[in-house]
């Protein structure tokens, strides 16, 4: 069974949905960051940043095996008299718990998808307000022809 | 006993209220550097406006290093007269010295609470609950030190005496937007930073905070007779005062040739 770029999206998305507090936003992945302070708080997007081929014979019947770079980026509000240390610890506490998420088991979509942690690049807004993470994966897959 | 000048503070935010014809512990604490003063023991005395003496340097109870007094309702009858001009003299002892604390004093019908907590503030920004700093349980601090600002602001203003508003609710919105203000000012003061959302804030609730100072108005009783003057009439908290004369505009208008 092959698994689309979409569906991959979809079933990394419920994956990080299983974690406290997270809701996804409307807003796509390649703006995110611009999501309303009253609702940015554990606010996330999964972005499909790029496919690449994997070096095999991409037969019609079985479809293209790709390994795609998927992105989950969340917002964690710095509260502003308890931004350092504890909210960033918090805050990074919860970027773990977003990694393990991710890579548990998919047992809906199981075998069709590999999913590695590759790295996160954290960042403070200059506002102080929040923290944003951006985790990447490498996911390998198999599209439908 | 013999004293010093160590400038304690006796921590007095408004004039000390107490409700006539009732039970009332008032108390007091004493600081220094930022801790509170130990007291080893103390007298309360409460002086009328005609300069007779209330209570006349009773012992204090000392718990925790407050210092308080219990007032029977006997002891405030309802043949005292109630308002201003009432003092608190605290005589108290520290470290072998005797310092007596001075605390304005109203004898009031009513006393007046305000009608803002917590709720009123989220209600206006659904996110303030998830900002409230973890060493507070509530936004409480920033809404009493609102209510005292309001109070002190009042009676300096010459806007009236608080006990003798009989609508509380009179004073919501300006009690709000400081409130709101203190706490954004506060977050914003935590930041360390020049501009940014939360001194915007603070800015907004202080102009609507000013605009609403302006706008005040209450059901008043100026007789204290724990009655509306004029239920249907509401007083502005500002009266105008006109201290010079019509303008010359209006005077020569109206003269008459004979006057000329």
């Amino acid at each position: 069974m092959a698994l689309s770029v979409s569906q991959l999206r979809a079933a990394v998305a419920t994956q990080v949905l299983t974690v406290s507090g997270f809701t996804q936003s409307h807003i796509p992945p390649d703006y995110f960051g611009r999501n309303e302070n009253s609702v940015a708080h554990k606010r996330f997007a999964v972005q499909m940043s790029t496919s690449n081929a994997m070096p095999e014979r991409q037969r019609r019947s079985i479809g293209v095996m790709m390994e795609s770079i998927v992105r989950v980026k969340f917002a964690y509000r710095l509260r502003p008299k308890d931004a350092y240390p504890t909210d960033y610890d918090l805050a990074m506490d919860t970027e773990q718990d977003v990694i393990n998420a991710v890579i548990a088991s998919y047992a809906s979509v199981r075998p069709e998808v590999e999913i590695r942690y590759s790295r996160t690049v954290r960042d403070v807004t200059d506002s102080t307000e929040y923290m944003l993470f951006d985790i990447e994966f490498t996911a390998y897959h198999t599209i439908p022809t | 006993m013999s004293t010093d000048s160590t400038p304690y503070s006796s921590n007095s935010r408004t004039v000390e209220l107490l409700q006539r014809d009732a039970t009332n512990i008032t108390d007091i604490t004493i600081h220094r550097n930022g801790a509170v003063v130990g007291l080893d023991s103390g007298t309360y005395t409460l002086i009328k406006p005609d300069g007779n003496k209330l209570v006349d340097a009773a012992a204090v109870t000392i718990v925790a290093n407050v210092a308080s007094y219990t007032h029977s309702a006997a002891s405030l009858p309802d043949t005292l007269q109630l308002g201003e001009g009432y003092i608190q003299e605290w005589s108290l002892n520290i470290n072998e010295y005797n310092y007596v604390f001075r605390r304005t004093c109203s004898l009031v019908r009513r006393r007046l609470y305000p009608v803002v907590y917590d709720g009123d503030l989220t209600s206006v920004y659904s996110d303030l609950a998830s900002l409230r700093p973890s060493s507070l349980t509530s936004y409480q601090p920033y809404i009493d030190d609102a209510w005292y600002t309001i109070i002190r602001r009042l009676r300096t203003e010459g806007g009236g005496l608080e006990y003798l508003v009989i609508s509380p609710e009179s004073m919501f919105e300006a009690h709000r937007h400081l409130s709101l203000y203190l706490i954004w000012r506060d977050f914003h003061s935590s930041l360390g930073q020049s501009n940014g959302r939360y001194l915007d804030l603070s800015q907004e609730h202080y102009k609507l905070y000013q605009d609403e100072w302006k706008r005040i108005n209450f059901i008043y009783d100026y007789d204290h007779d724990g009655k509306a003057d004029e239920p249907d009439l509401r007083t502005a908290k500002t009266p105008v005062v006109y201290l010079s004369n019509p303008g010359l505009f209006g005077r020569f208008r109206y003269r008459t040739t004979r006057y000329r």
